[in-house]
């Protein structure tokens, strides 16, 4: 042995496997009956890896590494933003723009220094999902859409390793722990066991970017998968799987259900499965794909030709000069009325997307109808809509009345027109 | 300071509650009552989670009454969850049927729990149904 190999993790009286300030720094954890210096060196070796370091990540990776987890690695291809920081709480304001896998690791090496911490600033993919996770005896699932979660649960099943799932949005979240088998020898349901497929059109599936999401509700869903990781290592995990299922406003606030065994139908765990290490020829594209996306500002799913306004076009008729008042215009904006309240172009009304969808011929009567949304996919359906009816409603011989909406919404509004619009 | 909380609340989609515990607490923690024995009828619990209430009126919870025993059935079968989900077709459903249901039973993808187990656990269609049985339908969630 060098001199300068680790002195202090052994002593005239022989061998310790923690480092001394370790058991100051984890004792509080350890002098608790059952967890003991065994539970705590179980931590130390355990390697485990986390996708995702967003709201689920965040606090599930600062009490694993508070723990004393050995070995994290920490699997994230995205960027801090401004809007993550109300839940994703290891980032900063000065690392907006950074990789979340190495802005967590910054935090995480100042929580704990003991700790072997692997930042991969990349996307897992069927391709390198085996390669990359074959390290690690737990796989920690908190990412935020499906295709990343039936590729990490098969991958998995492939390397006989239970995953720890998470899902949260607006103020519900569920949490289990999946695949793998329990300390008796008991196989685990993997995540396809009981989510078969994708429920297109379900509100569930919905992103936080859209839907919206209370920052403690993935902190405490997070915080709960963290409970079970930590309860897998030092083996007191529970006997009997269950899923944990979390609504801010319920009573009790997490409601705790037996999952069923392995499915013998499953694609990736039952006797007939078809789903193999070779992940790159299931096609979780199309498995995922709730339906036709309509996307961005570019307007290629309805409307051809001068059918869609630019923000700067909006902008030149809303102006009064330009007789915005007599040219008998009115401009609808289609989002949820909790979002119109944040910020609003003035001189629009309005009606969310729903309400159009279910009753268009209620809408304002006027020459020509503009409809405005977020970011220029809702106001498509939005003339859709109204086209249909006018068509039903309008004789041959009436004035057409003219419908259009604003390309690129308000994004585009805050980018060519006003730099001080709120973005949100 | 109360409404706008609830607000934030009402437009979740997750479990779905349309208000929160602290406004009908009453709802929340009722302690069970004496079970209605001697009825015809039983009362059944539904709750929807993950967005399914959006199948059903944007309701989270209903309270219904089923007869105790499957109608026009010959050796007086117990009401099961077969004819359960029939009735929620037929009664209940506020969109189209293949929204919700799949032969007899629900679309893959939707995970049925009796009393806090997996369907599957407790007989899955043929689960008998008692008074007060608490029935949830939810979906898996994607955000994170």
């Amino acid at each position: 042995m060098t001199p300068n190999t680790e002195p202090s993790s052994s002593s005239s009286y022989g061998e310790r496997p923690l480092e001394l300030d370790e058991y100051v720094r984890y004792g509080r954890q350890m002098i608790m009956p059952g967890f003991g210096l065994p539970g705590q060196v179980e931590l130390k070796n355990a390697k485990v890896a986390v996708v995702g370091a967003g709201g689920l990540g965040c606090p599930l990776l600062q009490y694993l590494a508070g723990a004393g987890v050995g070995t994290i690695a920490i699997f994230d291809h995205d960027t801090v933003s401004l809007s993550n920081l109300h839940r994703q709480i290891l980032h900063t304001t000065d690392r907006v723009d950074m990789n979340k896998a190495e802005s967590a690791c910054l935090a995480l090496r100042a929580l704990n220094p003991r700790i072997n911490l692997i930042s991969h600033p990349v996307a897992i993919t069927p391709s390198t999902a085996l390669s990359l996770l074959s390290p690690y005896s737990i796989l920690v699932d908190c990412t935020d859409r499906p295709l990343t979660r039936y590729l990490l649960s098969d991958a998995a099943v492939r390397l006989n390793i239970p995953v720890v799932s998470g899902a949260a949005i607006s103020s519900a979240g569920q949490w289990a722990v999946y695949g793998g088998s329990t300390k008796e020898g008991k196989r685990r349901a993997c995540y396809r066991c009981i989510w078969p497929s994708v429920l297109a059109g379900s509100g569930g599936n919905g992103m936080c970017e859209e839907q919206g999401v209370w920052g403690v509700v993935t902190g405490l869903v997070g915080v709960g998968m963290a409970g079970e990781v930590i309860k897998l290592i030092v083996g007191k995990e529970d006997p009997e799987p269950v899923l944990h299922l979390h609504h801010l406003c319920s009573n009790p606030l997490i409601r705790t259900i037996r999952m069923k065994p392995p499915s013998a139908k499953c694609i990736a765990c039952g006797p007939n499965a078809t789903i193999t290490d070779d992940l790159d020829t299931f096609g979780y594209e199309s498995f995922c794909a709730g339906g036709p996306q309509l996307n961005d500002g570019t307007g290629n799913a309805i409307g051809g030709a001068g059918d869609r306004l630019s923000a700067k076009d909006l902008d030149e008729i809303l102006r009064p000069a330009n007789g915005g008042e007599e040219l008998d215009v009115v401009l609808i904006d289609t989002r949820p009325a909790v979002e119109f309240g944040i910020c609003a172009v003035p001189g629009s009304t309005n009606i969310p997307l729903p309400d159009i969808l279910k009753n268009p011929s209620s809408l304002p009567r006027a020459s020509e109808t503009i409809f405005i949304c977020r970011k220029g996919n809702d106001s498509q359906l939005a003339v859709e809509a109204l086209r249909r009816e006018l068509s039903r409603a309008e004789s041959s011989d009436d004035q057409k009345s003219r419908v259009r909406d604003v390309r690129g919404g308000l994004l585009a509004w805050n980018r060519e027109v006003d730099q001080h619009f709120p973005i949100y | 300071m109360s409404t706008i909380s609830d607000d934030i609340v009402t437009s979740s989609n997750g479990l779905g509650y349309t208000s929160a515990s602290a406004t009908h607490p009453e709802t929340m923690v009722k302690p069970p009552a004496a079970p209605s024995t001697g009825e015809d009828t039983i009362e059944i619990r539904l709750e929807f989670g993950g967005g399914l209430h959006l199948l059903f009126s944007s309701k989270p919870k209903h309270a219904i009454r089923l007869p105790r025993f499957v109608p026009g059935s010959s050796s007086a079968q117990p009401t099961n969850m077969r004819y359960l989900v029939k009735w929620m077709k037929e009664n209940l459903l506020s969109e189209r049927e293949e929204m919700f249901g799949d032969g007899d039973g629900v679309r893959p993808g939707i995970l049925v729990l009796v009393n806090d187990a997996d369907w599957e656990l407790e007989g899955e269609l043929e689960y008998e149904l008692r008074d007060r049985d608490e029935i949830v339908f939810i979906s898996t969630l994607h955000g994170g």
